[in-house]
């Protein structure tokens, strides 16, 4: 056996020797795409805003009815005015270029929205043909990419688009650890929720973080509600600007109230002592998520949804007892399990939830410690909803559906579809 | 149609017993079986690996088909072919071979975490395999070979992630992440063949 063990011991020598001079060292890349910013000042994009004819509409965003009409927000692109006079047959009328726009709302002949940091009000005497008539610089600094440093429109610059290219690295040295070259940029994702307007000023969708109540028009912006009084119409005066500290997402109102949705709560503000100074009478603390509200008067009805901007797990139904307003503390809560909600409205005694991939919810909440599901609608993922006098718009991933819910079954009316090449 | 990782591995595991089987109810004097335990050390430590190889001899040369176990960094299932040739040397042989083949991604889910930055992969792809080396084997009465070899070792593979993104500031957009890995490794196996 001493050539074997000869011959085994060379074997394993040539082996330490390969170990020892080869270059045994493992090769790892990460190819990654670094996203370079296209900017645009405030006031080259002021000058693209404008009426034009109906475009496919591409993606979906925030919603608002104004009498016959549906307007639509694409999301930074601007809003499309969907003719509903037909609800089985709506047409696509036009299309208001807004760059950088999410939130709207409407009172009476004025439009009000965002592009970008500034706030627009156009008239939309005919809807058709609406045209910008006031700007207003910075009321959202922090959509600007440099709101904070400036409030001068030639200087004020948002990111229109990203130049992508790829790049490599090496990996070697930290295979399987954090890559600190990570291409993602810092800072959050701002989706404002849904709210109900009231009054003559139509019906926002309950995930819009623009409402009015009343002459004021409160928008919501981060940690801040800026309060307008829109007396005037055309030229919306800024009143006050309240810090919240809130991460706020949503504003609904209700009668002389407007609830707050934040990542971490809901707050309710009074604006009947003061409606340019609302002061906080409650709250529903709840853990991080996403978090549109609808309320009647004895309940608020808010989902919470987890996501990628909400940082959050929670995934349901809450209704919360605020009959009592004059406590911080609210009543009792009862909280219903769902897969991913998103908007809700309420009509009556049902309860529409968009509860994301699952479709449409509907709940008979009569009795709210026995809320009964009545109608499970599987349509694409469901962002928003407004319910009104029977008919329901559904804002879904895959295009504007459209119910009759005056009676039972539900009955679909129409589908405008979403053209996302 | 995409293989999954541990039916492919039983299935060939399968195949390969039957084969045994049937070989050796047919006698058939040129079958033979090599069945080895070893190491492989690289870059990322020292791992276990084991594979079943199956195959023909003529005279000096074999040629067979062989899967196994390759847990360096991250489990994976080799599925190769086995070319080799040996010469006399005293009461044994020196052998020569290569191993060239694919693997099969066949991730824990823990791996599928640490791989690519600590960030779940959509996914991770088979990949290029080959093995080579040199090694010595023993014949004893029974008719029953013991095996030592050593070999350069490399595996290959991508991982590619899209996630879609949306900055505060600026239009959503999709981020793609490609990875790319190659494992270097010294390979250390024993075992016997019949």
């Amino acid at each position: 056996m001493k050539p074997v063990y000869k011959t085994c011991s060379s074997i394993i020598a040539a082996l330490a020797l390969v170990v020892n001079f080869s270059c045994m060292k493992d090769k790892a890349t990460h190819t990654y795409t670094i996203q370079t910013p296209v900017v645009k000042t405030s006031t080259e994009i002021r000058k693209s805003i404008a009426t034009t004819a109906a475009t496919s509409i591409r993606g979906t965003g925030k919603i608002f009815t104004l009498n016959n009409y549906i307007f639509l927000s694409e999301k930074d692109k601007g809003i499309h005015i969907i003719d509903n006079s037909n609800p089985a047959s709506p047409r696509n009328a036009a299309f208001i270029n807004i760059p950088g726009n999410r939130d709207m709302a409407v009172r009476g002949q004025y439009l009000y929205a965002d592009a970008y940091g500034d706030l627009v009000s156009f008239d939309i005497s005919n809807p058709l043909h609406a045209t910008p008539k006031n700007f207003f610089s910075n009321l959202f600094p922090d959509r600007w990419a440099n709101g904070n440093a400036t409030t001068n429109p030639d200087s004020l610059l948002a990111i229109v688009d990203w130049i992508t290219r790829d790049t490599t690295v090496d990996l070697n040295a930290n295979l399987g650890q954090y890559c600190a070259t990570c291409p993602y940029l810092a800072g959050g994702i701002y989706t404002a929720a849904a709210a109900n307007t009231s009054q003559s000023s139509g019906t926002a969708g309950s995930m819009s973080a623009f409402a009015i109540v009343a002459d004021r028009l409160y928008t919501a912006s981060q940690n801040n509600l800026n309060v307008f009084d829109i007396s005037s119409g055309e030229i919306p005066i800024l009143t006050n600007t309240m810090q919240l500290n809130w991460s706020v997402e949503t504003a609904y109102p209700f009668r002389d109230k407007l609830f707050v949705g934040s990542n971490s709560g809901v707050y309710m503000l009074d604006l009947k002592s003061d409606p340019d100074h609302p002061n906080s009478i409650g709250q529903f603390a709840h853990a991080r998520a996403c978090d549109p509200v609808v309320a009647d008067g004895n309940y608020a009805y808010v989902t919470l949804s987890d996501g990628t901007w909400c940082m959050g797990n929670a995934n349901e139904l809450d209704i919360i007892d605020i009959s009592n307003i004059n406590f911080n503390s609210w009543g009792y809560t009862i909280a219903y399990p769902m897969t991913n909600p998103k908007g809700l409205a309420k009509d009556g005694n049902s309860l529409f939830v968009c509860d994301g991939k699952e479709g449409l919810k509907v709940y008979d909440v009569s009795d709210i410690k026995k809320v009964k599901l009545t109608a499970h609608i599987g349509i694409g993922a469901t962002y928003d909803v407004i319910a009104n006098g029977g008919l329901a718009i559904v804002v879904a991933s895959d295009g504007i559906y459209q119910f009759d819910y005056s009676k039972m079954p539900i009955e679909s009316i129409s589908r405008i579809p979403i053209n996302s090449n | 149609m995409k293989i999954s990782a541990p039916v492919l591995f039983y299935s060939v595991l399968l195949l390969i017993t039957t084969s045994v089987v049937a070989q050796s109810n047919q006698k058939v004097g040129s079958f033979r079986s090599i069945n080895q335990v070893g190491i492989l050390d690289g870059e990322h430590g020292t791992s276990f690996q084991i594979n079943t190889i199956n195959g023909a001899r003529y005279k000096t040369w074999f040629a067979g088909v062989g899967v196994g176990l390759d847990y360096y960094y991250f489990r994976t299932i080799p599925l190769f072919l086995d070319l080799r040739k040996g010469f006399h040397l005293g009461a044994g042989q020196i052998f020569v071979f290569a191993d060239p083949g694919m693997h099969f991604a066949w991730l824990t889910d823990q791996q599928k975490v640490v791989l690519g930055d600590s960030r779940q992969l959509d996914n991770i792809s088979n990949g290029f395999y080959i093995n080579g080396g040199l090694g010595y084997s023993l014949r004893f009465k029974s008719g029953v070979e013991w095996l030592l070899s050593a070999a350069y070792s490399y595996k290959q593979t991508t991982g590619k992630q899209q996630m879609p993104f949306c900055p505060f500031n600026g239009p959503c957009y999709i981020s793609v992440n490609d990875y790319s890995y190659g494992m270097n490794r010294l390979s250390v196996t024993t075992g016997i063949a019949f």
